[in-house]
């Protein structure tokens, strides 16, 4: 089934117009790619945890009551609002007015990370529960700093294909013409965020770059107020810089790469990104590019991971890798596409520096297998 | 010549006269100088005067003194008063004097205070002189007839202990006449009693057994004697008060209409019942081996307010008239079981038309036969006998009007109905009317095939329905008293009786258990269990406790082991198996259906606080599924189309009323998933049920195209109910028949014929078809007129057996016997009440012109 769906894609890809040959074209000296990557579960995995509580009393009215359930639990991203596994967020039971309402999940489930518990009897206490997204007041290393040297020091993998993409960012080498920026819903502060990934960049040698403070966007820190919370406003932000950025030579255009894994948002992503390939900017042309990391084996498994109650066959399929040329849509599950043109690398280039980063922290691997056996609670 | 024979006897019996018999009487002469010598001249001839003075004559003239005492002057040859002047202290001027004076009709007697008042008054209007003369002659006539009176009293007590009785009324005149020496005083005159007094003789018996507690004592060992031989002759305790009285009067020499005075209100004892309980209780051991042929006696009464106060349980049963009682081999089963006392009420009350077949009553300690129309068990419970006939269509007619509504009553007969009692807007715990059933052979079986269509049908009717009621006593839990008030009270419920199926015999169903000849077989499964309108979020708590109570009970779940370790439940999935659990109006969405989507105040108000999010109110009924899901893991959910559920959004869907009645934030979603099912073919209720977490492989949704799921079919013997194949669940009834706009539970019987439907908030029964109440509180938000509101549970065995389970606060069942008999039964309950007589022979069948002949004459 897998293999079918690719191979579909790239029969698509195959028929598109002919793309234009970037190794052999001119690039301006102003020519600039900017790789904007989402963190959780795009950059790194499994770093924080949602807080949910329980329900005040542990019984169900008039029938009798639930021993030994703890009264709070830390669920880890990727269980509570990832693309596979639990969707801990959608079974939990809510507080109104201070009265609980169970949901429907009243079976226990397991974690990824083995603890045990009945969402159904617990609910997100917005207070509370986003503790570990924002700035830390009690101490002075914060949560995803202190969580991520923790995994360095034990050598946990933890690094997604986007620690891979961003990674030319954090070079030298390639500080001509890419730049990259960090942009997630969390609300910590742009120094943290820079500080945990620049512990990854010395970590695993990317280079010796640093970012701007600007490049760590974290949508619900007060210094992000501008974009009101939304990832489309700040990529339409990046592109007006872009493309008020000048080139004389327009051979090979500016490039604008999103790199997100949440499957609610691809959709909507992509319809921007087409609407922006062909808004008729010629002076400075921007090339969108959408890196989808939604995991395959969504796709792959028919029964289907029930995303918003809503059935897998009318969940629009997007490939890894979507190019929007003008008037032109290529699309692509080569992830070192991404290198070729934001690069300049030949095929062959692209396909080594992608395989030779991140190494012993990819987790990808692991992780795949363990979602696909525990897809469903 | 009797006369002399009674002289005689009066002699002999002088010699037996008891000392105390002797003593001075009122008037100084010693009292047996008095018998001896008998009354002077002058005292025979004022009571003589007194007689002639008291007879009045409807011709003109002669009703003077001295024409009425003519005849007596005449008899005597001379003027006899004028001779005896001197003996009254008058002379014959004063004689002379009085005997122009004429007394008017119904004049009081002479020797008697009244007459002297008479005789005083100025409105009589005598003078001075013939005022002194009647005075004189009263007196004198007061002192004769004193003498007379405790001469004849000396005469009884004689005969009575040398007789064993007391004189008969023409005894008695004989022994005066002889003792007064004038044939023509009688005991009437000389008691002097008026009309509104009574028999003259049951006064003057009266009188003797009030002041003479000797002769009383005497009379009443001698017939205890008489009755004990009687007894011991016949072998038994005979049945019959008027074989008794009979006997007794012959063996006495008198008659048994002169022996009915010695019972009664003011006789030596109070009823014949009375007096052959006393004598049998006072000779346990003479009368050991005694059959006792006396059914309705006042112990057997007493004994059977007694079990009832001891008892947890009731079973009560009606026999069908004339008609023989089946399987009492399984109703003893239940009763050894529960524990329980019978009670068995005859047709119409007479314990006569009990027939011979079933005499084996009678012998049996654990029956009792109530032959009341009423009996009042506690408060508010009462047991009614009141004599329909057992065909009639509808035996509850009428009553409702005649109980509170917060009333139980339980009526023996055999047709199964049930209703609950009106209230109108008296919102309080309704009470209900229901019949016992009967375990009695169809009472219209032509013998020889030859009966009408009507009793055809009524054959199978009650085919179909038998059964019996058992009364159980319920206990307040103090966890529940605020909801429930007084908890104290009874709760009957029906054991249906089935045929063998499944591979159980046949008996009486009752929860998890049949009552069979063999023993009691504890069931495995039970094919479906309805529960009351749901109405999740508007659910009375004590009325869910008590529905999982019930799953408790069954066994369907049981204590959970594992309890106290982590994400542990208290109870977890037990053996018994249930096949289909049944909600009725599962979801309230009470802000949404037409009951208050004209309200626009209100539903402003709902919008406000929210509950117009229609997430908020299927959330709730999806973690309830999912919850008796995860207890009950073999357990089919059936949810019929109800209008609360289905039938509400699929009209908002086709009216296009959803934006109107929903948030706006969900009406996008809800319209994709409905507009995709309906595309689809689904169903769209269910389609929105499953988007909010229900699992559906668990739950069976019905549509209106595939409304029907019966259950209970059995495989083992199809053939016994050729056309009625199972119990039907899937039917809400909201919706009539050949598409009437609604449904009563004889609409039910005729459509589907065993049936469990819910809707109207009341349970009803009418045969097989049957309405489960509710689980909400008596109001709900949205009523706006009066409600009628109970709570009950239908568990389904076949479909002839379902048993409808009514609530009563927080529990169906007594939860232990923690409770002192004082504390149940206040003031003297249970206790026997009467029932207001009227048309009909004292049943409420004014249309009987025919009652039934009884066997014998009632006993009582």
């Amino acid at each position: 089934m897998r293999l079918l769906f690719f191979a579909t894609l790239l029969a698509i890809s195959g028929l598109g117009h002919a793309r234009p040959d970037l190794s052999k074209a001119t690039r301006d000296p102003r020519q600039l790619s900017i790789i904007v990557s989402d963190l959780d579960e795009s950059y790194f995995h499994g770093i924080g945890h949602y807080r949910v509580r329980r329900m005040p009393n542990p019984e169900v009215p008039g029938f009798g009551s639930f021993s030994g359930m703890p009264e709070e639990v830390a669920v880890p991203v990727y269980d509570f609002d990832g693309n596979l596994g639990l969707k801990v967020s959608e079974l939990l039971g809510e507080m109104k007015n201070g009265q609980f309402k169970p949901s429907a999940a009243v079976q226990e489930v397991t974690l990824r990370n083995g603890i045990k518990f009945r969402p159904g009897f617990y609910y997100f206490d917005r207070a509370w529960g986003y503790a570990e997204f924002r700035e830390r007041e009690d101490a002075e290393t914060g949560w995803i700093e202190s969580q991520v040297a923790e995994k360095l020091a034990s050598g946990t993998p933890f690094l997604m294909e986007g620690a891979v993409l961003l990674s030319p960012a954090f070079d030298e080498k390639w500080a001509d013409r890419v730049s990259g920026a960090i942009l997630t819903k969390r609300g910590a502060s742009p120094q943290e965020t820079r500080r945990a990934i620049e512990l990854i960049r010395d970590e695993l040698a990317m280079g010796r770059r640093s970012l701007p403070d600007e490049a760590f966007v974290n949508l619900q820190h007060r210094s992000a107020f501008e974009f009101a919370d939304s990832k489309h406003r700040y990529n339409d932000k990046l592109y007006q810089s872009l493309s008020r950025r000048m080139m004389k030579s327009h051979e090979v255009p500016h490039f604008l790469i999103m790199i997100e894994n949440d499957r609610r948002m691809l959709e909507d992503i992509d319809a921007k990104m087409q609407s922006m390939a062909n808004r008729g900017v010629f002076a400075n042309p921007v090339v969108p590019i959408l890196v989808n990391l939604v995991e395959p084996e969504v796709f792959a498994n028919p029964a289907g991971i029930d995303w918003d109650r809503s059935r897998l066959e009318s969940v629009k399929p997007v490939s890894r890798v979507t190019v929007y040329w003008p008037n032109d849509t290529e699309r692509t599950d080569r992830l070192e596409r991404v290198f070729e043109l934001a690069l300049g690398l030949s095929r062959d280039e692209a396909l080594k520096l992608y395989k030779s980063k991140v190494g012993a922290y990819a987790c990808r691997d692991l992780l795949v297998g363990k979602f696909t056996r525990e897809a469903r609670p | 010549m009797r006369t002399v024979t009674l002289g005689l006897a009066l002699l002999i019996s002088l010699s037996t006269l008891p000392v105390s018999a002797a003593k001075k009487d009122r008037s100084g002469a010693d009292c047996s100088s008095i018998l001896v010598e008998g009354l002077s001249r002058e005292q025979a001839y004022i009571l003589q005067i007194a007689g002639r003075l008291a007879a009045y004559a409807q011709l003109p003239k002669l009703n003077t003194v001295k024409m009425r005492l003519f005849a007596l002057d005449e008899s005597a040859g001379q003027d006899v008063v004028a001779q005896m002047l001197g003996a009254y202290g008058l002379d014959k001027d004063d004689w002379r004097a009085a005997q122009s004076v004429e007394f008017p009709e119904g004049a009081p007697l002479l020797g008697t205070s009244a007459f002297s008042k008479l005789v005083r008054s100025e409105k009589f209007g005598l003078n001075k002189q013939q005022r002194k003369t009647f005075e004189k002659l009263n007196e004198a006539a007061v002192e004769a007839r004193q003498m007379a009176k405790t001469a004849l009293i000396l005469m009884e007590e004689a005969f009575a202990f040398g007789k064993g009785r007391l004189m008969t009324e023409n005894e008695l005149n004989l022994a005066l006449q002889g003792y007064v020496r004038d044939p023509q005083i009688t005991l009437q005159s000389l008691l002097a009693l008026g009309k509104s007094e009574g028999p003259t003789l049951r006064a003057w018996r009266y009188q003797i057994f009030l002041t003479r507690e000797r002769v009383g004592a005497y009379l009443r060992a001698s017939l205890e004697m008489k009755f004990i031989d009687y007894s011991s002759m016949l072998g038994e305790i005979p049945e019959d008060d008027l074989q008794i009285v009979a006997y007794l009067a012959e063996t006495l020499g008198t008659t048994a209409d002169d022996m009915a005075f010695y019972f009664g209100e003011k006789g030596l004892m109070a009823s014949v019942g009375d007096f052959v309980d006393d004598v049998v209780a006072g000779n346990e051991r003479k009368f050991r081996n005694k059959v006792n042929r006396r059914i309705y006696t006042k112990a057997r009464t007493e004994r059977m307010l007694n079990a009832i106060r001891e008892a947890n349980d009731l079973i009560l049963i009606k026999l069908a008239e004339n008609q023989k009682l089946t399987g009492f081999a399984e109703i003893e089963r239940l009763a050894k079981d529960l524990n329980a006392p019978i009670i068995v009420a005859p047709a119409f009350s007479e314990i006569n038309l009990i027939p011979a077949i079933n005499t084996h009553l009678f012998y049996n300690p654990r029956v009792h036969i109530m032959v009341d129309p009423q009996l009042q068990i506690d408060k508010n419970t009462y047991l009614v006998n009141h004599g329909t006939m057992d065909k009639v269509e509808n035996p509850l007619v009428g009553l409702d009007q005649l109980y509170q509504p917060t009333d139980r009553v339980i009526v023996f007969h055999p047709k199964v109905v049930s209703k609950t009692t009106p209230s109108g807007s008296y919102d309080a715990q309704n009470g209900y009317l229901t019949t016992t059933g009967s375990m009695s052979d169809p009472a219209y079986r032509s013998e020889f095939n030859v009966g009408m269509v009507t009793d055809w049908r009524a054959q199978i009717t009650a085919e179909k329905n038998l059964g019996l009621t058992v009364l159980s006593r319920r206990y307040p839990q103090a966890a529940f008293s605020g909801i429930t008030g007084a908890a104290n009270g009874s709760s009957a419920r029906r054991l249906p009786f089935t045929l063998a199926r499944y591979g159980n015999p046949e008996g009486l169903f009752d929860m998890n258990k049949i009552y069979a000849k063999e023993g009691v077989v504890r069931l495995k499964a039970l094919p479906a269990l309805v529960l009351g309108d749901i109405h999740l979020g508007n659910t009375d708590p004590a009325f869910l406790q008590a529905a999982y109570g019930i799953l408790r009970d069954l066994g369907a779940i049981v204590e959970n082991p594992r309890f106290g370790r982590v994400n542990e439940f208290e109870y977890a999935p037990g053996k018994f198996q249930i096949g289909a659990l049944v909600f009725h109006d599962l979801i309230d969405g009470s802000p949404f259906n037409e009951h208050t989507f004209d309200r626009i105040i209100t539903r402003a108000q709902m919008d406000k606080s929210g509950q117009l999010e229609i997430g908020s109110h299927i959330r709730p009924v999806a973690s309830f599924l999912n919850f008796l899901g995860m207890l009950l893991p073999n357990t089919k959910f059936i949810v019929p189309v109800d209008n609360h559920g289905h039938d509400w959004i699929v009209k908002a869907l086709e009216k296009g009323k959803l934006s109107e009645n929903f948030q706006r934030s969900e009406l996008a979603i809800m319209l994709r998933l409905m507009l995709e099912t309906v595309e689809k073919g689904g169903n769209p209720y269910e389609r929105l049920l499953s988007y909010y977490g229900v699992d559906l492989s668990r739950v069976i949704f019905m549509t209106n195209e595939h409304s029907s799921y019966r259950i209970g079919i059995d495989l083992n013997d199809p053939e016994k109910f050729s056309v009625l194949q199972g119990t039907e669940i899937g039917q809400h009834s909201q919706n009539g028949v050949n598409g009437a706009r609604a449904i009563s539970v004889k609409g039910m019987l005729a459509a589907y014929s065993a049936i469990v439907g819910g809707h109207v908030h009341s349970t009803q029964e009418l045969g097989q078809s049957k309405r489960v109440g509710s689980l909400t509180p008596t109001r709900q938000s949205y009523h706006k007129g009066p409600s009628t509101n109970d709570a009950s549970v239908a568990l389904i065995y076949s479909p002839e057996a379902i048993q409808m389970l009514r609530f009563e606060g927080d529990s169906f069942m007594p939860n232990g016997p923690g409770q002192s008999a004082e504390e149940f039964f206040p003031s003297g309950l249970p206790k026997i009440k009467t029932w207001p007589g009227g048309p009909g022979g004292g049943t409420t069948d004014q249309y009987r012109h025919d009652p039934p002949k009884p066997r014998l004459a009632r006993t009582r």
